[in-house]
């Protein structure tokens, strides 16, 4: 599942990599598999988690410039346009 | 460890999409970096994450969603 974290304005890349830094260091047992940071979402990270609701508002409360988790998940399906896989081949164009 | 206050946008690899904190990429080993890119994708347990199998990567690590 897929949540979103609001931030405080122009700290999104701040709040990834502070959650990175406290998975990194064990300063908590969240687990987060990925965070994604769309340039188009201003305000706000999206956490890709194994972890219900509850854990992810905990993780919050212990990252700096992370506000709250909005209402309700997301998935991939959702947010998928905003990851573009790098092209293995050149020329594969979208109609 | 770079301090994480106030920094201009580092590069990132052309290949990879990898965040370079040197002058060339760790994984490919090629200095064909960037500096003009968007986005921002952490990858922590690219096992586990369906976003990771989405963009291809294998490796955890800090990666830019689009590079010009
Ligand atoms: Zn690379």
């Amino acid at each position: 599942r897929i949540f979103a974290i609001k931030t405080t304005s122009k700290q999104e890349r701040t709040v990834a990599d502070n959650i990175l830094k406290a998975i990194d260091t064990k300063a908590t047992d969240i687990k987060v598999t990925s965070i994604i940071v769309p340039n188009e979402l201003q305000g706000y990270v999206l956490v890709e988690t194994p972890e219900q609701r509850n854990r992810i508002e905990q993780l919050v409360e212990m990252i700096a410039h992370a506000r709250v988790v909005t209402k309700g998940e997301t998935n991939l399906a959702e947010v998928g346009h905003f990851l573009i896989p790098k092209p293995v081949v050149s020329g594969i164009e979208e109609g | 460890m770079p301090p994480a206050n106030k920094k201009k946008q580092g590069k990132v690899c052309r290949d990879c999409h990898r965040v370079v904190d040197g002058e060339s990429c760790v994984v490919c080993g090629t200095s064909n970096l960037s500096e003009d890119w968007s986005g921002y994708l952490v990858i922590i347990d690219p096992e586990n994450s369906e976003v990771a199998k989405r963009m291809n990567i294998k490796l955890p690590g800090r990666y830019a969603l689009k590079v010009r």
